[in-house]
């Protein structure tokens, strides 16, 4: 396939709070109401055109779904190292999947690659109000605390499903910007030799200082 | 045979003046007008014989010219009508034919018949070979029952090692007998009785029980309680309770141990590095083994302290993921969930579980390994099979995360595909299937027949099958995965295509050598060096 960055991202969050729903809705458009629970990994993908300062790049997301519970997690821990960015999910209508956020993001920043990952915050299933137990107002001011961006988000309606990952892919392809090494993670192969080059003239710079 | 047949309606109708005047009348429509019952009769079989690729032989010629590539969807409109209307001569209002087009026509016209005839044959013989074959094995399974019923089960300690019965078992056992030669193969190490099962599942519902009405309890009381931003210990306590009450979706198995961090941090926040640190290193440490946590030090001795409770509260927890879980295990069968007749049962036999094994607990992918034996057997029989399983090396070192175990596993299984199938190794690692396949036995990836096939070498054979068949599966599909990407071979073999040949399957089972320089997999396990540096970073196995 043909695309100029290849940029993996990872759904995390506790068991039965809407991972994979999330990761069907936002490549196949669908909402499945009959699920089959997640063992150790699976993966969606999608290919997106994104637009920066007017240029456009193909970007293949790969979208890992992890297992949610917690005797997976040091399990599925392997998979965070080469992650560019992470989709933390929690499920509005169950509080204790609101207060494990703080530990999954303890979990990520100890796992990544960076220590200061990217990371968006999604209250799922906020469609089902009526049933919803974390307050907007409470969730914001926890991302806040942590530095986060939220959003609120459900598989059912659709409702900010994109938003999410366009959000998580300008921080990332803000971060390649400003980061050469970072680019060089997610280029393909073209984008990559020219990004060598790049630096390898940039290193020249630097030595002729 | 029909086609001829089927041909015959626009034979003796093709004069028919009315017709050709309306092209676009349909069959139904033909049929009604044209006087005898015959046509009448044929309808349905014509319209049964002609599906629609082999429509394209029947066109009429006006249809031909627009191209052969015309969709299927059209051609199934028009099969109906088209029949009618095939005719040596044009409609009056157009020039006629000359011979020498006609003549063309009707000889292509015969040759696409002539196909379709053919084709519908071969269609027909390989229906044919198809039930042969079905009922073939279906007499083969009577047979295969009988003498399992006759012969061998009787006299089973003298009988399970001989040569006949390893063959027919290996062929597949009789889904009549399959439960019988589940459990004794299985056996009953761990003497566990149905009165205990009985026990178990009284405790775990008393258990159910007493945790619901606390959560009514704390429901009442949060709800006096104001929310606030400000989480004290106790109060995000409640709040976790209060949430655990109300909705169906609540996974909190985890959260139990997780609780006791969350208190132990607020009591001692500077030593949320020490926890920092443990979390990276659960390999063989069972969060749910309160003993370990209990010597270990550092905050999680005061939350012992501080929660006396923690084993019940744990095992309520893992109740509720169960429950979570049991809906999303075989959705397909629609009979795990809530409502369905197993529902229930699965249930009660993963909460007996947690009451017999509270350090192990419930973990993801016990549901489906409890499910398949819940669909072979009883109750009772499938909780003293499941207990029994679940104590075999492999499926015992997956279910309490022993990573010294695990990781050796791993290396002698990558060390054998290294040699068996390189290519794979290099391109796709054995964590993205591998970790599903184990820990649900290949319930979930396979096809439940060929799941059960498998299943019955596995218990024939004992854990280190499981190797056997994944390589087997790997050797079986290498053509299809060698032409993918690592994301698309990976969801192909935690989802294996339906039709799934066991006989295939096995073929390539047997082809598969499970030995590696004059070594065992079981020796090639035990020399495994550990490789302490790997410790960090989780399975790395």
């Amino acid at each position: 396939m043909d695309y100029d960055y290849l940029i993996k991202l990872l759904c995390v969050g506790d068991s039965g709070v809407g991972k994979t729903s999330f990761l069907y809705k936002y490549t196949d458009g669908v909402f499945h109401t009959q699920f089959i629970s997640t063992v150790g990994i699976d993966f969606r993908e999608k290919t997106v055109i994104y637009q920066q300062n007017a240029r456009q790049h193909r970007i293949h997301l790969q979208l890992w779904d992890t297992a949610g519970q917690e005797r997976f997690r040091s399990l599925t821990t392997a998979f965070y190292r080469d992650a560019m960015g992470f989709l933390l999910l929690f499920d509005l209508t169950n509080e204790a999947s609101f207060l494990e956020v703080r530990n999954w993001i303890e979990q990520l920043k100890t796992h990544s690659l960076s220590d200061d990952p990217d990371i968006v915050l999604c209250g799922h299933k906020c469609d089902l109000q009526e049933k919803r137990l974390v307050n907007q107002n409470r969730a914001r001011e926890f991302a806040k605390n942590y530095n986060l961006l939220y959003l609120e988000t459900s598989a059912k309606t659709g409702q900010n499903i994109d938003r999410a990952i366009e959000i998580l892919l300008d921080k990332i392809m803000y971060r390649m910007e400003t980061s050469v090494e970072y680019a060089m993670l997610c280029a393909s192969g073209r984008r990559r030799q020219s990004l060598q080059r790049l630096q390898a003239k940039q290193d020249r710079k630097l030595c002729s200082c | 045979m029909k086609i001829d047949r089927g041909v015959f309606p626009w034979k003796s109708n093709s004069s028919t003046k009315s017709q050709e005047s309306n092209p676009s009348s349909t069959w139904r429509l033909f049929s009604s007008k044209s006087n005898g019952n015959l046509a009448k009769s044929l309808t349905t079989e014509v319209q049964n014989s002609l599906s629609p690729t082999s429509s394209a032989a029947n066109t009429p010629h006006h249809h031909k010219r627009q191209g052969s590539s015309a969709s299927e969807k059209q051609f199934d409109d028009l099969v109906a009508s088209s029949i009618a209307l095939i005719q040596h001569d044009r409609p009056s209002n157009l020039p006629a034919k000359c011979t020498e087009e006609a003549l063309r026509h009707k000889a292509e016209h015969a040759r696409m018949v002539e196909a379709a005839r053919r084709r519908v044959e071969r269609e027909a013989a390989a229906r044919h070979a198809r039930l042969q074959e079905s009922i073939r094995m279906e007499e083969r399974l009577a047979r295969h029952a009988r003498e399992w019923t006759q012969t061998i089960l009787p006299d089973w300690h003298n009988m399970k090692n001989a040569k006949r019965t390893l063959e027919l078992w290996w062929s597949g056992l009789p889904p009549a007998i399959r439960g019988r030669v589940w459990q004794l193969a299985i056996e009953n190490k761990l003497k566990i009785t149905h009165e205990m099962y009985q026990d178990y599942v009284a405790k775990a519902k008393q258990k159910l029980q007493e945790a619901q009405l606390r959560r009514k309890r704390l429901k009442i009381h949060a709800k006096n309680s104001c929310e606030c931003k400000n989480e004290e210990p106790n109060k995000e306590d409640q709040k976790v309770e209060d949430r655990l009450s109300s909705g169906e979706f609540t996974k909190c198995e985890e959260r139990s141990s997780k609780r006791m961090e969350k208190i132990s941090k607020m009591d001692d926040r500077v030593e949320e590095k020490t926890e920092k640190q443990r979390l990276g290193l659960p390999r063989n440490f069972s969060e749910q083994n309160l003993k370990t946590m209990d010597v270990d030090p550092g905050p999680k001795k005061c939350c012992s302290k501080s929660n006396p409770n923690l084993l019940d509260y744990s095992d309520e927890c893992s109740m509720e993921l169960i429950q979570l879980d049991i809906s999303r295990t075989f959705p397909h069968l629609c009979i795990f969930q809530p409502g369905g007749p197993y529902f229930d049962v699965l249930h009660e036999l993963l909460a007996a579980y947690v009451c017999y094994r509270p350090d192990i607990g419930y973990i993801q992918g016990m549901s489906f390994i409890a499910a398949v034996l819940i669909l072979n057997m009883e109750a009772p029989q499938a909780f003293v099979c499941f207990a029994n399983l679940l104590d075999g090396p492999v499926l015992r070192a997956a279910f309490t995360r022993d990573g010294a175990t695990m990781q050796r596993l791993w290396k002698a299984y990558s060390r054998l595909l290294r040699r068996q199938l390189p290519a794979l190794a290099d391109a796709l690692a054995p964590e993205l299937y591998l970790l599903e396949w184990l820990y649900t036995a290949f319930a979930k990836a396979m096809p439940l027949d060929a799941a059960c096939r498998v299943w019955d070498v596995f218990l024939r054979d004992g854990d280190t099958f499981l190797f056997n068949a994944a390589l087997g599966i790997l050797h079986l599909y290498q053509d299809e995965l060698k032409d993918m990407d690592f994301i698309s071979a990976a969801q192909f073999l935690t989802k294996l295509p339906e039709d799934l040949d066991p006989e295939a399957l096995f073929k390539s089972i047997s082809s598969v050598s499970m030995t590696l320089d004059g070594m065992s997999f079981e020796e090639l396990v035990s020399c495994c060096p550990l490789d302490n540096s790997l410790d960090d970073d989780n399975l790395r196995l």
